[in-house]
């Protein structure tokens, strides 16, 4: 039972940053770390 | 792409939630409406008129094989559906390749002004709907499958909004079944869909647009050096792989939403341990359609395998695109197919499932999928000129 609710948290926090990532982007506020990679 | 644009997503909030407020009676008109909405939004008046016309052959074969076996009927309906593809998207192409060669010699004036012609710019989505419809006539005209007897059902398969732009390539024997029981979706599949419609977004915009960059940096490089040409092919499989899987989840996403399964397109094509296996994880909407109404209907593989397998590879080149590197990348892959195909006749132990000699055949197919990316990228000159290059500069540039 724990798990599965770990696993459903664990879900919510990587699309709340997924979706974060995606707003940053979309409205062109990205911060340059993004770029860093590159 | 349609799903980034902010109309859309003004219109799927509306669409969506208007859905879910509608009585069940209501959600198939409801949806229908949507989906013509969206499809006026994108195509205009005279991109939807193709559809229609096209729409309205198809359904009415379809209702008139199932009374009586035309096969005039279910030919020029063919004709009609794959002519109109063709004079879109390949007219001026095939003009230009047969008629190019040949111009200095015969009339030239005339010739030259065949060559400047230019089709109309091709309907929404063209490229997919003709899809879905030579699979609706093939299965009622040559499998005998009951056609969909009801106006709005088909429409809704012809229009339905999430997959209208760039598939996935549905099959009407699966989609409209359930539109005969339309229901919202519980909190949890609300959930789920959701989660993939951000997962799709996060792909394209967070990594297939941020690859941009880094391939426009390599392809400025002074010189093709084998690390230049790697970098490439690499980044652009990633680049297309990501920008497609992206669309497909929020297609997905937005079907499952509105409480509808539609087909998936990717399955981790990039773990593939053998071009077989590549391609059965690879635009798979695309791939099982090509084997069901090309491969299979060509002899498939009980006779001439190889030149099946590779004409059915070279028109799902074309189908990307009216190019000659397009038709090469699909020659390209039919060729290692038809290859693979022979290696795995003679040597079945080589394809054994696990083991070291996995991860040398996933080598080879990532490698040999990677290379394919620059066929399918760049002209063909370019091509060769990189490969040449590499050759010669090694790692060291």
């Amino acid at each position: 039972m724990w798990l599965r609710r770990l696993r459903f948290v664990a879900g919510v926090v990587v699309t709340l940053l997924q979706l974060l990532c995606v707003l940053a982007l979309w409205s062109n506020v990205a911060p340059p770390f993004i770029y860093v990679a590159f | 792409m349609i799903f980034l644009d902010p109309w859309f997503w003004k219109f799927a909030v509306l669409a969506v939630t208007g859905y879910w407020l509608c009585p069940a009676v209501l959600k198939r008109i409801w949806l229908l409406a949507a989906s013509l909405v969206f499809q006026y939004e994108f195509a205009g008046p005279a991109g939807m008129l193709p559809i229609i016309l096209l729409s309205a052959l198809t359904y009415g074969t379809g209702l008139l094989l199932s009374v009586r076996r035309d096969s005039r009927a279910l030919a020029l309906a063919f004709a009609a559906v794959i002519g109109a593809l063709i004079f879109y998207k390949y007219a001026a192409f095939l003009v230009a390749t047969v008629v190019g060669p040949v111009a200095g010699w015969i009339a030239p004036e005339r010739v030259q002004a065949l060559l400047e012609w230019r089709s109309p710019a091709a309907p929404l989505a063209i490229s997919f709907f003709t899809f879905e419809f030579v699979h609706y006539l093939y299965e009622v005209g040559v499998r005998r499958v009951a056609p969909v007897r009801s106006v709005v059902d088909f429409a809704l398969f012809a229009t339905f909004f999430p997959t209208l732009a760039s598939g996935p390539i549905k099959r009407f024997p699966d989609f409209v079944p359930q539109l005969a029981q339309l229901r919202n979706p519980n909190a949890g599949q609300i959930w789920s869909a959701a989660r993939r419609v951000v997962l799709g977004l996060f792909k394209k915009i967070c990594i297939a647009d941020l690859l941009v960059e880094p391939i426009r940096v390599l392809e400025k490089s002074p010189e093709w050096s084998a690390s230049v040409v790697v970098g490439l092919a690499v980044l652009q499989g990633a680049r297309i792989y990501y920008d497609f899987s992206g669309y497909t989840d929020i297609a997905v996403g937005f079907a499952q939403m509105l409480g509808l399964r539609v087909p998936e397109n990717f399955d981790r094509p990039y773990r593939a341990t053998s071009l077989q296996d590549f391609w059965r994880r690879w635009h798979m909407s695309l791939t099982s359609w090509i084997r069901d109404y090309v491969y299979i209907p060509m002899g498939g593989n009980r006779r001439r395998a190889a030149v099946n397998l590779i004409a059915a590879l070279v028109i799902c080149g074309l189908w990307h695109g009216a190019a000659w590197n397009f038709a090469l990348w699909g020659l390209y892959h039919g060729a290692g197919l038809a290859f693979e195909a022979g290696v795995r006749a003679r040597l079945p132990r080589l394809f054994a499932p696990k083991g070291p000699r996995a991860f040398v055949r996933w080598s080879v197919c990532y490698g040999f999928v990677s290379y394919g990316w620059l066929l399918f990228f760049y002209p063909i000159d370019t091509v060769i000129e990189m490969t040449r290059e590499a050759l010669r500069c090694g790692f060291g540039g």
